[in-house]
């Protein structure tokens, strides 16, 4: 297995490569790379000329052990916060995994494995090790941009080289245990059924228990129980040894800690202990007497070949109607050519949600904005609808990165109807406003009632409509222009870089917002912005549509 | 060389195969007929060890889902699929190093020049057409010079010269003392390169016979594979002549 791993690790990367450089997309990362450059070079002289206009720096102000940070924290309190984030961070991204394991983990394999890998004289486990692997080697190179970060990190946060290399490293075994928690739990629910309904309430289990403590202790610690006092609750509880002593969430934080404090020994102790438990963690997945081939394999068809069977002989016959019995079936209500779009994505929204309405988004915005009451009223009073607005609009971005209407779009019969190809895109991605708008709407209506500030309600729900617009324009835009046989981790490199270059634009609002203390007139600029800038996307796409599939 | 013991898989409350037994002679052909849905790929995805059944399968006396046993066989699934970022001629490389091949390359350009793919060898997998992305697979199921083969709808989106070699390339794998399980609803295809013909409709395996004992009847297998699978009453229930369940084919229907 290991030199068919290599084998094919080294053939499909070139392969890639060689696919990408006869793509336009080449010409797009290279001119990224310029851009990095130039702009690179360009705030290197300007920040030498602005030296060399003040002069040389006494020596004394080197030398003064604890130089003033200007954000106002002292460096324990820089320290304590970059721990509470890197644990955050991790605890996040692993009940994400957790949560996700077992789809995700059924998506660790490619269709043809099924064919070609399922049948040959490998162990399952050796199967399983070799896309996981493979997955984790994309994991690298996708994050390798992030390492010339490490040098602005240093710079920008005020921390030793090495603090810098420790978090590229932290990131980096972030990605590789949450993948393996994924695959872990994909295995044993896979194997063993039954497991499968237990693993998100033990996840649920395991926020509760980190959570509650927490707020039980803050509560009567004496430390006020509001944002004010979040950052030193939060240290006090979390930033202990025994905390750092948590298998991975706790070393990472441990890791990044000493190591931002310059503490080499108990930072090396931390990367020892994740270098180590690596193996163990890959050979205990092994271990696992694993059958899940047949969930691997495309269920969908399996399935709907045994019903056509049962359908066709009648050998079964279902007894208790299933919810598929209650689905609306009837005609598409309205909508012709390109609206045709537009009507099927709103009937099917109908079809598929809760009481007609609520989608599983819709919840998700509720819960959020649940949530976010609850701690406006007892921790951040904030006073405005800021924090909301923020979250929503965050996560609103994050779920429509991607083709919304991919389904349709990547069915020929997209480039065969005939009307205009602006209107299909337009339609198209008009029914994923509307729906999103459907899907925002109770949470902000809710939050409003809750917290006041109807107007700048308003405003935020246009950002979060906004960003969605553009993350989905950009995401029919790529799904139009990359080839279909570039792999997931190459796509991901394009759109992460097409979001992110993007978002530049949208950030200089919110950016002068904060600098004036004008977040609700910054808040309408980058939805405008947005909006703007997806039009700008979409028109790309109808241009792409036109000129036929590539 | 193949024994199936009632094998029997579920999905939810539907019976994909329930029951089905069989058993399949060293250098034989055995093709497995029946209509659309009527549970062929469902058996031999069971026999290739990616699903989960109740009953058993031995390929050579080995537990199926063994590595011993995967080394045994070969298969050629319904739905080509290829890796998109692999060519042609890495497709056949990966393949040999999962089987751990030694002397494959004289072979595989044999089947390349058989199924005009010769030409091909340096297009990506998802450069190819269906009906060659079908050879492909036939080639790489071939490659291994399996002891069993078994092939799911092995002739669809093949072209008439394509179908001509595949039909030669199992006579003289037969020829070479192999074993050939062949799913297919489409029988002319199959007219006479089989040795025993198992016809499944709804699940189970309603006629296992063999060439000869059909040939003494003085019936073709189409006449018995409508006889099966249209006979019907009016309720829609299938009436046989033949006793149903595993044992029905263990000598011609009558």
């Amino acid at each position: 297995m290991t030199r068919l791993f290599f084998f094919y690790a080294l053939h499909s990367f070139k392969n890639q490569l060689k696919k990408l450089f006869k793509t336009w997309v080449i010409v797009f990362i290279l001119a990224c790379f310029l851009f990095g450059i130039l702009l690179g070079v360009g705030l290197s002289f300007l920040g030498g000329a602005v030296e060399e206009g003040i002069g040389e720096p006494p020596e004394e102000v080197e030398t003064e052990p604890e130089p003033e940070d200007p954000s106002g924290l002292s460096r324990e309190e820089g320290l304590i916060l970059l721990e509470l984030a890197v644990g955050g961070i991790a605890l996040v991204v692993l009940v994400i995994d957790a949560l996700t394991g077992d789809k995700s983990g059924s998506q660790i394999f490619l269709p043809a494995d099924t064919t070609l890998l399922f049948p040959a004289p490998a162990k399952p486990q050796s199967v399983l090790m070799f896309r996981l692997l493979l997955q984790l080697g994309a994991a690298v190179f996708a994050s390798g941009y992030m390492a010339f970060q490490i040098p602005n990190i240093v710079r920008g946060m005020d921390l030793p080289p090495m603090a810098g290399v420790a978090l590229f490293g932290a990131w980096l075994f972030l990605l590789f245990y949450s993948k393996l928690l994924g695959v872990f739990i994909y295995t044993l629910a896979s194997t063993y059924p039954r497991v499968k309904k237990y693993v998100r309430w033990t996840v649920y289990g395991v926020i509760a228990l980190v959570l509650f403590p927490f707020l039980l202790w803050w509560k009567t610690s004496g430390i006020p129980f509001e944002m004010a006092g979040l950052l030193e609750a939060g240290g006090r509880f979390f930033c202990t040894l025994p905390a750092r002593l948590i298998p991975v969430a706790g070393w990472l934080k441990g890791l990044c800690y000493h190591a931002a404090a310059g503490e080499t020994l108990p930072a090396l102790l931390f990367l020892a202990a994740l270098v180590l438990f690596l193996p163990a963690v890959c050979f205990f997945i092994w271990r696992i007497k694993a059958d899940f081939y047949e969930d691997a394999q495309a269920k969908s068809e399996e399935t709907a070949a045994a019903l056509a069977s049962a359908a066709e002989g009648g050998i079964v016959k279902r007894k208790k109607p299933d919810r598929g019995d209650r689905i609306l079936r009837d005609r598409l209500p309205a909508g012709e050519g390109a609206r045709a779009y537009f009507a099927k994505a709103l009937y099917n929204r109908r079809r598929f949600a809760t009481l007609g309405f609520f989608t599983k988004s819709a919840i998700t915005y509720l819960v959020i904005a649940a949530g976010a009451i609850f701690l406006e009223k007892t921790v951040i009073r904030s006073g405005s609808f800021l924090p909301f607005g923020l979250l929503v609009s965050f996560v609103s971005f994050y779920t429509s990165l991607g083709n919304p209407f991919a389904e349709d779009s990547r069915k020929d019969w997209f480039f065969l109807v005939p009307a205009s190809p602006l209107s299909k895109i337009a339609w198209s991605l008009c029914a994923g406003f509307v729906k999103n708008l459907l899907d925002l709407l109770p949470a902000y209506l809710v939050t409003a009632a809750a917290l006041g500030f109807p107007a700048e309600a308003l405003v935020w729900l246009l950002l979060s409509l906004g960003v969605n617009f553009y993350a989905s324009s950009v995401g029919v835009f790529l799904d139009f222009a990359i080839p279909e046989g570039v792999a997931k981790t190459f796509k991901s490199v394009v759109t992460v870089s097409f979001l992110y270059f993007g978002l530049a634009p949208i950030a200089i609002p919110a950016i002068l917002g904060i600098v004036f203390e004008a977040m609700l007139p910054a808040a309408l600029g980058s939805a405008l912005l947005s909006l703007a800038l997806g039009a700008v996307f979409a028109a790309l796409s109808a241009q792409l549509v036109k000129t036929g599939r590539r | 060389m193949l024994q199936v013991s009632h094998i029997t898989k579920k999905y939810g409350k539907v019976f994909a195969c329930d029951d089905v037994t069989f058993s399949l002679d060293r250098g034989s052909v055995t093709v497995l007929l029946g209509p659309n849905g009527a549970g062929k790929s469902t058996v031999l995805k069971s026999v290739i060890g990616v699903l989960r059944y109740t009953g058993e399968i031995a390929i050579d006396g080995l537990y199926n889902k063994s590595v011993e046993a995967k080394r045994l066989f070969g298969y050629v699934p319904e739905i080509p699929s290829l890796y998109p970022n692999l060519t042609v001629s890495e497709h056949v490389e990966f393949i040999a190093r999962a089987y751990r091949l030694k002397d494959y390359q004289g072979y595989a350009d044999e089947l390349f020049e058989r199924f005009e793919l010769a030409d091909k060898k340096k297009k990506f997998g998802d450069e190819l057409s269906k009906g060659m992305q079908q050879k492909l697979n036939l080639i790489l199921g071939l490659v291994t010079r399996p002891q069993l083969l078994i092939m799911d709808e092995p002739m669809i989106g093949l072209d008439p010269h394509a179908i001509k070699e595949l039909k030669n390339v199992i006579s003289e794998l037969r020829a070479a003392g192999s074993t050939l399980l062949v799913s297919t609803h489409i029988i002319d295809s199959v007219t006479e390169l089989w040795d025993r013909a198992l016809i499944m409709q709804t699940g189970r395996i309603r006629a296992n016979v063999t060439k000869a004992e059909l040939d003494a009847e003085g019936r073709t297998l189409e006449e018995l594979f409508f006889a099966i699978t249209e006979h019907r009453s009016e309720n829609g229930e299938v009436v046989f002549d033949a006793p149903e369940g595993p044992d029905a084919g263990e000598g011609a229907p009558s």
